[in-house]
């Protein structure tokens, strides 16, 4: 090969068409990162780049990627590939998988890199319109589940109705305390239902604060006590020394814990155990921030654990919604976490969310970022 | 003594059972209670009612199951059974097409008109004297 067929600034016109029909976008880059040669494809989609630096054309922005695979090929000489979201000519997103190769020229000289990419935007398309049927399905499942839940609070109420109204008619006052608790119990649950239904729905994105993670944990103690002692159930928080501030949703963490440690307490209600505890924990580890809610309670047996995300599942018969858990896990994935259960029946069940600081920064900059000059309250 | 007739009530909702029970034993029927379909059955069997309510909350296995065995069953195949449900008229179709299944004697959805009900628990019983 003679030096200027390896030299990609002086190709002659074989390799040109060759380059120029391949169906994915080439790029050369040399050693500062400037592009000196990009195909009829890139073109058609990035635009015109010659000299200029390849995170410019690519995404538009003034420094490095982080993680670039370029530069990874610049280092060992191997190839290297990462997904990446570009912006096209039209500002569009262009969503796709490049891979780096590296270009030597005749003395071996590691002197320029080829970025090779496939377009996957249409699949990434697919992918979002499937996950949107996937939500549609499940509000259609929600509102059938949710007429379900109404009709039998609707009875509840009317027999409450009637059974206080016969009890001032037969001056019984058995009659009238049972016809009224049975308002009391049913009010209660359109509140919870509404309020559950509510947050479920609500698909917004969660307003990160700077708060204090042990200070929301003993929020949820303080809420429960009493509710937890009238039981002899004890109520333990457990914050762990390193436990640094956190950007977090103040009033979804809230709900989370609500929903978990109610569960919890449900749990112990259930088992006719002496001895029950609820336990908060919140730790740091790696990295994540770690809140767990355990019990001692009833646990989960296995062919149920399988359900306890889905819509409406409960086995509380009326007493539930079905709602806590998934509405809990919602709030957890919109902060970029997620959340897992380990439990045994009979012996109680740990509840755990994580959430990588990593991920909340990002979010915290993210949304900080879309506020500009906007007070952090208003939508 | 007037001889009173017996009404079962299953129901898996509480208050829904508390509502029907104090109904039913206001207008003078003695009152038995299940809050399952494995206790509806026993004491469908064990306390021989004239009449049954039964809740069918989802048109899943259970409530559906009980049906069918209370339908099948040597002591219990004579008693008529009116069906109470939270689900829509989908169930009745579904109840009505089965074949194992034949047609409850009532039909009613969520929440029921207590007065009807009782209309319908008479006029079943009425029919079953003859
Ligand atoms: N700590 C726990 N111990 C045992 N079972 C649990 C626990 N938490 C949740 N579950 C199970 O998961 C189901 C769904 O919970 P959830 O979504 O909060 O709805 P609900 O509390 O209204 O029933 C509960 O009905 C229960 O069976
Ligand atoms: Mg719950």
């Amino acid at each position: 090969m003679s030096e200027s067929s390896t030299n990609p600034e002086q190709w002659d016109d074989g390799y040109e068409i060759l380059f120029n029909s391949v169906p994915c976008y080439v790029t050369v880059i040399d050693r500062d990162f400037r592009i000196v040669r990009a195909n009829d494809a890139f073109h058609d989609s990035f635009g015109y780049a010659p000299n200029i630096h390849c995170y410019e054309v690519y995404k538009h922005r003034d420094t490095k990627c982080r993680g670039c695979p370029a530069e990874k090929t610049f280092g060992d000489s191997k190839i290297h590939r990462s997904n990446q979201v570009g912006v096209g000519k039209k500002g569009q997103k262009i969503y796709y998988t490049v891979r780096t190769s590296a270009l030597k020229d005749v003395r071996r000289n590691l002197t320029h890199v080829i970025e090779i990419s496939n377009d996957v935007t249409p699949l990434r398309k697919l992918e979002e319109r499937v996950r949107q049927a996937e939500r549609l399905g499940a509000v259609g499942q929600t509102v059938a589940g949710l007429a379900h839940s109404i009709k039998n609070i609707l009875m509840g109420l009317e027999g409450g109705k009637y059974i206080v109204s016969l009890g001032l008619e037969k001056n019984n006052k058995e009659m009238i305390n049972q016809g009224w608790e049975m308002l009391e119990r049913n009010f209660d649950k359109t509140t919870s239902l509404v309020k559950d239904f509510l947050s479920f729905s609500k698909g917004r994105l969660p307003r990160l604060e700077i708060v204090d993670p042990g200070k929301l944990v003993m929020e949820i103690v303080d809420l429960y006590k009493e509710v937890a002692s009238r039981s002899s159930i004890e109520l333990a928080p457990e914050i762990d020394d390193g436990v640094r501030s956190a950007p977090l949703d103040p009033s979804g963490i809230h709900t989370c814990l609500t929903n978990l440690v109610s569960n919890a307490l449900d749990a112990c209600l259930a088992s006719d155990k002496k001895g029950t505890k609820v336990t908060i924990r919140v730790k740091e580890k790696k990295g994540v921030l770690i809140f767990q809610v355990e019990d001692n309670g009833s646990g989960i047996d296995y062919e149920i654990k399988k359900k306890i995300f889905t819509t409406f599942f409960t086995t509380k018969g009326g007493g539930g919604t079905g709602l806590g858990l998934l509405t809990t896990r919602k709030i957890i994935e919109e902060h970029g976490g997620t959340i897992s259960v380990v439990s045994q029946s009979g012996k109680g069940a740990r509840f755990e969310m994580h959430f990588p600081r990593k991920r909340l920064l990002e979010l915290y900059r993210q949304s900080t970022r879309n506020s500009k000059g906007q007070p952090a309250n208003s939508k | 003594m007037k001889y009173r007739k017996k009404i079962l009530v299953i129901d898996d909702e509480k208050d829904v059972l508390t509502y029907l029970s104090t109904f039913f034993a206001d207008n003078d029927f003695a009152v038995v209670c299940a809050e399952n379909g494995r206790e509806g059955l026993k004491r469908a069997i064990s306390d021989s009612p004239d009449v049954i309510t039964l809740d069918i909350s989802m048109p899943e296995e259970s409530g559906v199951k009980l049906l069918r065995e209370l339908q099948s069953g040597e002591s219990t195949r004579k008693i008529p059974v009116i069906v109470i449900t939270g689900v829509s008229s989908d169930l009745k179709r579904f109840l009505d097409n089965r074949n194992q299944i034949h047609s409850p004697e009532g039909y009613f959805e969520k929440p029921v008109d207590r007065d009807l009900l009782l209309t319908k628990v008479k006029e079943i019983l009425k029919a079953a004297k003859k």
